[in-house]
């Protein structure tokens, strides 16, 4: 196929039909404007996916913790908890870095809420009942947030809860005749309505504004 | 528990009938104008390029590498190759009367070149692209909004269809207007920091680490820009090509 167009210089030489300079820095400006506009809208009037500084989570209800009860023996309930934020980690007391560690920083983000603190509960969930027994485990959280819900059943509801939750563990026996647990150390935030918003890996809580603006924005979000 | 979703089948419908839509128009009036065979391939590598940027879209969060090569094949790779389907009196029509109506804002070159320069640092904002990271349906969009301003900004670079009289001058302005995607590239490439705070708990694609992922799509991004850089060194060193004959017709 021959390009009759390029034979056309006519055609291509034709000037462009232009206004003024300042028509078209006019129309530049009038353009900028919009485009600005439209971005700053994008970036904030979402409604459901609002942009946080965790790893976005697909929005659908929180699993139930069917078959664990808290420190007094009562069981969860996520009717409970609505109008809140609630920050859910799976760990266990005698974990040497990582829980500590992760509870230190969760502890740091919540100080920085002001009056919105009350409105923001984080559950932790023993992924070692056996050792974690009710007294034990209230005793850790009391060192790091005394607010902090402590759940544990049976290892089997356990295992069922964490699956559900996307954690994976196992346990590595030690030659002292110890255990110790390797867990996924993944913070998960759940929105007022009991809606899942989005998981923190540690590196994520290293800076404690990133969670405490997040929990801000949901909150205020309502 | 799975990360933000990628997208529903509807916006795949969407984009597979636009870019249908897109073929069928452009190929009746190139057979009807009978246009040389490279400008329909052109074209053609053009709509599937965009088909394959859609597939990389679809999920940001599993790679921002992969996002990046998506983003900037849309704009930086797209946009020429469209453009270049159309022979150069074809793009001159869109000056005419009758086409004033959009003509005027998309192919004036002040506008391209706002708009080119506010997508290309605004869509890299952690603010927007992060809404793309919560929710996959965002990168649609940016990706649309992306080709949009490539198109508009190539075809100040394109005869026919450029509103810059003096060759130089076009020159310059490709030039200059590479730079803000420059120098994301290079904030990308040389930050000590992942920028995008979602993809730090990500396993990204190919076992790479987050920050390797963010060098990575630095990377890409200089290697984006490329082209751009070529075509406005073109029109710098180079003395003939089809601009020098229509200024020197047009007298």
């Amino acid at each position: 196929m021959r390009d009759a167009a390029r034979l056309d210089s006519a055609a291509v030489c034709a000037p462009a039909r232009r206004g003024s300079w300042k028509t078209s820095a006019l129309r530049a400006a009038v353009v900028s404007l919009l485009l600005l506009g439209a971005l700053y809208g994008w970036s904030r009037l979402q409604q459901h996916a609002t942009a946080v500084h965790g790893t976005p989570l697909e929005h659908v209800a929180a699993p139930a913790f069917s078959g664990l009860v808290d420190t007094q023996g009562r069981a969860f309930s996520w009717q409970q908890q609505r109008g809140d934020a609630v920050l859910v980690f799976f760990g266990y007391t005698h974990c040497p870095d990582v829980c500590p560690i992760t509870l230190a920083a969760l502890a740091q983000s919540l100080q920085r809420l002001g009056p919105l603190r009350q409105r923001a509960h984080v559950v932790f969930v023993t992924l070692d009942p056996a050792r974690d027994t009710a007294p034990v485990l209230r005793a850790y959280l009391d060192a790091f947030l005394p607010d902090a819900i402590g759940l544990r059943g049976s290892l089997a509801a356990v295992s069922a809860s964490a699956r559900q939750w996307g954690v994976s563990w196992r346990r590595i026996d030690t030659a002292d005749g110890n255990y110790w647990l390797d867990h996924t150390a993944a913070v998960t935030l759940v929105g007022p309505h009991g809606h899942l918003v989005a998981r923190y890996g540690y590196a994520q809580l290293t800076d404690p504004g990133w969670l405490a603006g997040d929990l801000r924005t949901v909150l205020e979000r309502r | 528990m799975n990360g933000s979703s990628s997208w529903p089948l509807a916006v795949w419908a969407g984009w597979f009938a636009l870019s249908g839509a897109l073929l069928a128009a452009y190929g009746a009036v190139a057979w009807r104008r009978r246009w040389a065979w490279w400008r329909v391939a052109s074209f053609v590598l053009g709509v599937a390029l965009t088909l394959l940027s859609a597939w990389g879209l679809n999920n940001p969060l599993a790679s921002m590498t992969g996002y990046t090569i998506a983003l900037m094949t849309m704009g930086q790779i797209v946009s020429p190759l469209l453009l270049a389907g159309f022979a150069p009196a074809a793009r001159a029509q869109w000056h005419a009367a009758s086409n004033a109506w959009w003509s005027n804002w998309l192919l004036d070159a002040w506008v391209a070149a706002a708009v080119f320069v506010i997508v290309t640092l605004g869509v890299n904002l952690p603010g927007v692209f992060n809404t793309a990271l919560a929710d996959a349906l965002f990168s649609g969009p940016i990706g649309l909004f992306l080709l949009l301003s490539g198109l508009m900004f190539w075809a100040q670079l394109l005869p026919g269809s450029t509103a810059i009289d003096t060759r130089w001058i076009a020159g310059i302005y490709g030039w200059l207007g590479s730079l803000p995607m420059m120098v994301i590239a290079a904030v990308w490439v040389w930050s000590g920091h992942v920028l995008y705070t979602p993809y730090l708990d990500v396993l990204c694609l190919w076992n790479l680490s987050p920050l390797a992922d963010q060098h990575y799509a630095g990377l890409v991004m200089f290697v984006a820009g490329l082209p751009l850089q070529l075509r406005a060194a073109w029109l710098l060193i180079m003395p003939h090509d089809l601009w020098s004959a229509q200024r020197k017709a047009q007298g």
